[in-house]
């Protein structure tokens, strides 16, 4: 059992040390806004790309929710409730995630609309601000 | 007869880790990043064990076809098991929107679809253990 763990182990060595650690953020396609530039921004929509259960529980007061499952649906919301004016961020749950990032960008071709970013760091950093 | 199931187990086993490990090798990062979205450990551990666990799983699969290391193999393999069912049941538990990153870049699958599967192969891993250590 020792030896399966040594060579497991020493393989993992061997490619951090040659290939360096794997990085677990994901990669931004330049449409992503730190917290404090959101919040620069006005006036906005905000959109909740998190799970449904989730946005149910707690969400950014006057945030949408959306997602790609339903993205129809979300979409006839999001009409109902955007003036042309508006900027649209999106969020989801945190650092890691990437539906704020794939659903920004989906808006941006169907409302054939540059202003919709996405928030760097979702829910965690919204929710972070206000406490 | 019980050799046949043996091999039969094994290799669905064994495939079936290889070809995950091999998956998450191939793209370290998304796996970093699969990791990262069960909100369990934080960004430097999700990078350590995105390097440890596909080779875990690559050595030890290989270790299921060598008679001398088969059963700690199996052993190994199932306690692996045992953690991603901890994992997946906490996501499943916590409504995390996620996909399992079970297997890496060959493929995706829901994390229910995922907890019954490993059920599976925890079965396939039980039986091998038992057979090998019948036939000492």
């Amino acid at each position: 059992m020792l030896i399966l763990l040594l060579l497991a182990t020493g393989f993992a060595v061997g490619q951090g040390l040659f290939l360096g650690l794997p990085d677990p953020t994901p990669k931004s396609d330049g449409w992503g806004l730190t917290l404090e530039a959101a919040q620069a921004i006005s006036p906005v929509l905000w959109v909740d790309a998190r799970a449904e259960r989730m946005y149910e529980e707690e969400h950014l007061e006057g945030a949408l929710h959306m997602s790609h499952d339903d993205f129809d649906n979300g979409l006839a919301r999001l009409l109902e409730n955007w003036d042309p004016e508006m900027s649209i961020i999106v969020y989801c749950d945190g650092e890691a995630c990437e539906s704020s990032q794939a659903l920004a960008a989906e808006l941006r071709e169907v409302l054939a609309e540059e202003r919709v970013y996405w928030l760097i760091g979702g829910w965690e950093k919204l929710k972070g601000a206000s406490n | 007869m019980k050799t046949w199931i043996r091999w039969l187990l094994i290799i669905l086993a064994g495939g079936f880790f290889l070809l995950a490990g091999l998956g998450k090798l191939a793209e370290p990062d998304a796996f970093a990043q699969s990791i990262l979205r069960y909100r369990i450990v934080g960004v430097h551990w999700a990078a350590l064990a995105a390097l440890w666990l596909p080779w875990s799983e690559v050595i030890w699969a290989l270790g299921l076809v060598m008679p001398r290391l088969r059963l700690a193999a199996t052993w190994l393999l199932f306690g692996l098991l045992c953690f991603f069912q901890v994992a997946l049941f906490s996501a499943l538990v916590r409504g995390l929107d996620i996909k399992c990153g079970c297997l890496g870049t060959i493929g995706e699958s829901g994390v229910s679809m995922a907890l019954l599967r490993n059920l599976g192969l925890m079965a396939a891993l039980a039986v091998i253990a038992w057979l090998e250590k019948r036939s000492k």
